[in-house]
């Protein structure tokens, strides 16, 4: 019998409930499945395409893997955070974890703190690991996104000043921010959820053509103030042209994944890994994909994508209340933007922009934070089937003004009415 | 499961009251989910869309720039195939030798690396200088170095100057059969000889193999084989047998330098199969280091040169004047005392007799007697006879520059050229055709097709190409073969001018030969310039080779038996003895050993320039010490020349020429070999050569 809901974990509630009271597993396993295969996508497709260059650079063609499987251990933790966390606690600490990415973003940009790779300032050093707090920003901005506007009623998200600018304007600071490092694409995804979420949230639709326009500008000033964002859209308009200078990589690119044909080149095989194109463990690792595992390997991979599209919007149109509904949609639109401009850009859809695709590409802060979000969408559909009672939030107070691990006493106060007969 | 209305509103409720009520708003928002959805299954399915546009339909476009990008093709040098003797002894084969090559770009300190390369390598600072300063990747700076020379620039480690690895020519056997073999320049590419006959298979087939190059240009992978088999060149088996040729070598020098000639050739030949034992040449020349000898040296004269054949010559005319039953060998022919007017010219005979015999005739070298066995024959028979020994058509060994022979037209042949041809003078023919004309009456009639390469091997010694099939048509019966032969073993016998040539182990026929060389200043035959040849085939029951002399312009004594002779003599009893060929006397003569002559050991023999061909190379090298002075031009020996090689050979040098009468020059206003200015006027003086 399942008596405690209140409690931080699963593992806790099964820990305290004892062996006989295990609770039904309502996790959506189909979403677990997709994330696990693409994982496990990604762990062979680092070692493929990362091998020629990580001998060459290091001396050791698995750097790249070693690497990957510690974040994906890593990762593994993360999802597990994610699914064990109640996700009614970010709606607790909204604020903090919001203000607390914006710090960091802050804090990246002071001389001497951030990591400078290339061009771009994005990282921190964190024992021997890089991290990059855009990639946190992106989720606690979601989780701001969903709990104001869970918090707002419907008249009020239609109106201007309180539905509407202010999301606009906290948008505005951390894109600010990000320009700064400089972190164009995650500019982008964040413009792309605030607009997202708008959008289901009821804004109205004018309001949203009406800053669309009004950014347009800005985009255009964003990409002429960079010569490397300009000729990029140059290289993207006709790659051909450019191919010996900045359209080098989408034609590196495009050449790869047309390569594939049918079943592709067969894995390992694939020959724009060889430093032909840039970072194709990372930001070019469809390209990779679509050469060494052909058309069936890119429908695998849009699949798996879909599916985990499908499953994350069916945890949101399922869920019962507002602020997982809106943090489900918009941590399923965050992976599906990641996985859509990472995948256009390796087709010349989009405007060449650093990517990673999430599960798949090397890179900790992604991976880590990717499946977080897997874990949270876990998370949120087992409130599907088990509702939460409405005094959770008040419990969860109490007990975190008593710095106290949840008691025995505590569990059996539950009373018989809270629980939820199937 | 759970209901929905069951949660729901209680949640709702706690909220402000709504214009909207919370349900419609859930349900507008569950609306706008879809639609976001939809849109991003939109965009998932464009994408696949595109992945198949780009993957199927445009894919062997895309997979075409690709590998343009990505492959590049390697050729895989060969190592020159070796160059072997009928029994695999190896006489040139390919070694990789140290070559310094520099990346001017790299190179740190430019003057001093000039200045210790000059030292290390014995190089003209200036040109290193040049070289290094020059604004390319990769300059040679010396090939084909030494090994201490290479161990220096090692050792010295300097930025930019690397040695790699090129392949070299190496003729173990020295000067062993050289201007058979030929000479290799530096790039393995034969120039001369054998070498360049079967340059081809010898280089074998160039492997490319396609490969995937990384960003780097280094080469990473193929799925592509290389033949290892491949790697290396066909090797060429010659007919040639290297210990048979080095005696031959030994005994044409010994000839040459006790005789003081300029120059002498060798032939052994079997007159079975055809195939060259040996062609020997003196002064030949060693190809490791062929820069170094006269030009002159390379030619394979044996199988290039014409000579006039003399009185050898008369075997043919013999054979040719029985086969027409124009005489008996008993036939007593007048011989007028050994001085015969043809015309304007008389005819000689060393040893003047008033009648001989036929056979005597041979066997004395009776000029006046040939002369007129030939009229016997006549002209056109005789001629037809000469064709078909094959005097004017190459004898078909493949070696480059083999030549034909030279014989005059029929129209043009006077009484007089029929008597000279009849004793081998007014004809040529090269050493080798001379052998072939002999082996005719040794085999019992046929001509035999020379073979100098036998035949083309694969690395792992598989024949690839047999050239030795025998190739023989019969030019006389066999019955005139056996009469020939009787006369040219009395050649040998007491009385006969090979008497003095004690055989001790075999019985051979012979034939001397001593001609009269052209006037080289002017026309006619000179009074002191001959050619004393001698040749032959042994055992006389069962030939097994023929072997012909020729010693040219020797200074002493110019008698065919006394200059050739005893090379003859111990060319044909050595090699028949190292074939294994059972001695034909049970007991030996007893040999008169001849006395050695005191040889002149300061005499050094030369090899004159192939008479009435233009030099194959601009002679502007013989200048080649001085300073370049573009506007002088280097006069040309147009000497023996016909008015179109003067032509070329002038308008090449930008010489003006004033042409006097025609035929053949005789005469130019300036010196050959002077400097002149550009455009400079040159009387050249044409005579006809037959007066």
């Amino acid at each position: 019998m399942i008596t405690d809901v209140s409690t931080v974990s699963p593992m806790l509630e099964r820990a305290v409930a004892g062996g006989e009271h295990r609770a039904p597993r309502p996790y959506d396993y189909a979403l677990l499945l997709a994330t696990f295969a693409l994982m496990g996508l990604g762990v062979v497709m680092v070692y493929s395409s990362s091998a020629a260059i990580a001998e060459t650079r290091f001396k050791d063609p698995a750097y790249f893997l070693t690497r990957h499987l510690i974040y994906l251990a890593g990762s593994v933790v993360s999802l597990i955070v994610g699914m064990s966390v109640c996700y009614k606690r970010y709606q607790q600490y909204v604020y903090w974890l919001l203000g607390g990415s914006i710090v960091l973003m802050m804090l990246v940009l002071v001389p001497g703190v951030g990591v400078t790779i290339g061009r771009s300032t994005r990282w921190f050093r964190v024992l021997w690991f890089t991290f990059q707090p855009s990639e946190l920003v992106k989720v606690t901005f979601i989780m701001y996104l969903s709990y104001s506007l869970a918090k707002k009623s419907a008249e009020k998200i239609k109106t201007f000043s309180i539905g509407f600018l202010p999301h606009v304007l906290v948008c505005g600071i951390i894109v600010f921010l990000c320009l700064f490092q400089p972190d164009f694409g995650t500019s982008l995804i964040l413009a792309l959820m605030l607009f997202s979420l708008l959008f289901i949230a009821g804004t109205k639709v004018s309001y949203l053509v009406l800053a669309f326009f009004v950014a347009i500008p800005f985009v255009i000033r964003a990409i002429t103030s960079s010569t490397m964002r300009y000729n990029r859209v140059l290289a993207f308009l006709d790659p051909w042209a450019m191919r010996w200078t900045h359209g080098f990589q989408t034609v590196a690119s495009l050449t790869a994944v047309g390569s594939g044909h049918w079943t592709g080149l067969g894995l390992g095989n694939g020959r724009q890994k060889l430093g032909h194109i840039p970072t194709p463990q990372t930001d070019f690792i469809f390209p990779i994909i679509g050469e060494e595992l052909g058309f069936f390997g890119v429908c695998l991979v849009i699949g798996l994508f879909a599916l985990i599209l499908w499953r994350g919007i069916a945890i949101a149109y399922r869920c019962k209340d507002e602020f997982g509904r809106y943090l489900a949609f918009g941590l399923t639109m965050l992976i599906s933007a990641q996985a859509l401009i990472h995948m256009g850009v390796a087709m010349n859809l989009l405007p060449t922009k650093g990517l990673t695709l999430p599960f798949v590409s090397f890179g900790g802060s992604s991976l880590m934070l990717s499946a977080f979000t897997v874990g949270v969408l876990l998370n949120i559909s087992k409130y599907n089937e088990n509702p939460i009672p409405s005094d959770l939030l008040t419990q969860i107070k109490q007990k975190d003004k008593k710095f106290r691990r949840p008691r025995k006493t505590k569990v059996t106060r539950k009373t018989e009415s809270e629980r939820s007969p199937a | 499961m759970i209901s929905k209305q069951s949660i729901a509103p209680r949640e709702r409720n706690r909220k402000k009251p709504a214009v909207i009520t919370p349900e419609q708003n859930e349900r507008a928002v569950r609306i706008r989910i879809v639609i976001a959805v939809g849109v991003i299954a939109l965009l998932y399915a464009g994408w696949l869309s595109r992945a198949f546009q780009l993957q199927i339909l445009d894919h062997a476009r895309l997979l075409r720039e690709a590998e343009a990008n990505y492959l590049k093709s390697i050729v895989f040098d060969t190592r020159r195939g070796d160059l072997l003797d009928r029994n695999g002894v190896v006489l040139a084969k390919s070694i990789s030798a140290d070559t310094v090559i520099a990346n001017p770009r790299l190179v740190k300190d430019r003057e001093r690396t000039a200045k210790l390369l000059s030292e290390m390598l014995t190089l003209p600072l200036e040109s290193l200088l040049s070289r290094l300063n020059s604004r390319r990747y990769y300059v040679y700076i010396k090939r084909q170095v030494t090994s201490i020379e290479a161990r220096r620039v090692r050792r010295a480690k300097l930025p930019g100057i690397f040695i790699k690895q090129e392949s070299k020519r190496y003729y173990p056997e020295r000067d062993l059969a050289s201007q058979i073999l030929g000479i290799v320049g530096v790039d393995s590419k034969g120039l001369e000889g054998v070498e360049l006959e079967f340059n081809a298979p010898l280089l074998g087939e160039v492997q490319r193999v396609k490969v995937i190059r990384d960003w780097r240009n280094k080469t990473s992978l193929t799925d592509e084989t290389v033949s290892t088999e491949r790697l290396s060149g066909r090797n060429v088996v010659l007919a040639i047998d290297a210990k048979i040729q080095r005696y031959v070598e030994q005994q044409l020098k010994e000839a040459v330098l006790n005789s003081r000639a300029t120059s002498g050739m060798a032939v052994v030949l079997d007159p079975n199969s055809g195939e060259l034992l040996a062609v020997a040449n003196y002064p030949s020349f060693n190809p490791n280091s062929f820069t170094r000898f006269d030009r002159n040296w390379w030619r394979n004269r044996a199988l290039t040169d014409v000579y006039e054949p003399g009185s050898t010559f008369k075997i043919l005319t013999l054979a040719a004047a029985l086969e027409t039953k124009s005489v008996t060998l008993n036939d007593i022919i007048d011989t007028e005392g050994g001085r015969m007017r043809i015309g304007r010219y008389v005819i000689h005979d060393t040893h003047p007799s008033d009648r001989f015999s036929v056979l005597d005739c041979m066997k004395h070298s009776s000029n006046i007697c040939m002369a007129k066995v030939a009229d016997r024959i006549g002209k056109k028979a005789f001629f037809d006879f000469i064709k078909r020994f094959g005097v004017g058509s190459v004898p078909g060994t493949r070696f480059p520059g083999e030549t034909a022979g030279m014989v005059l037209p029929l129209k043009k042949w006077g009484q007089i050229h029929l008597a000279n041809i009849a004793f081998g003078q007014g004809i040529a023919t090269s050493a080798v055709q001379l052998a072939q004309i002999v082996a005719v009456i040794a085999n019992g009639g046929f001509l035999v097709k020379p073979v100098l390469a036998k035949r083309i091997l694969d690395a792992d010694g598989h024949v690839v190409q047999r050239l030795d099939g025998v190739q023989r048509k019969r030019v006389i019966s066999e019955t005139t073969a056996a009469l020939v032969k009787r006369a040219m073993v009395a050649v040998m016998q007491p009385g006969g001018t090979g008497q003095e040539l004690k055989f001790e182990y075999y019985d051979v026929a012979g034939k001397t030969g001593t001609s009269q060389k052209k006037n080289p200043d002017g026309p006619g035959y000179s009074e002191d310039l001959w050619i004393g040849s001698m040749t032959g085939f042994a055992p006389v029951d069962k030939p097994r080779i023929v072997v012909a002399v020729v010693i040219d312009e020797p200074l002493d004594k110019h008698y065919g038996s006394v200059v050739a002779g005893p090379a003859f003599r111990a060319i044909t009893e050595w090699t028949l003895r190292y074939l294994g060929v059972p001695p034909t006397r049970q007991k030996p003569f007893s040999v008169v050993k001849l006395q050695k002559p005191e040889r002149d050991r300061s005499y050094v023999p030369r090899v004159r320039p192939r008479p009435r061909v233009a030099p194959r190379r601009p002679l502007e090298l013989i200048a080649q010490n001085g300073p370049a002075d573009l506007s002088k031009v280097i006069v040309p020996d147009f000497g023996g020349l016909s008015m179109d090689s003067v032509r070329k050979l002038a308008s090449r040098r930008g010489l003006d020429i004033e042409y006097v009468d025609h035929g053949f020059s005789t005469q130019q206003s300036i010196a050959p070999y002077t400097r002149v200015a550009k455009g400079s006027r040159i009387r050249v003086v044409f005579k006809l050569e037959d007066k």
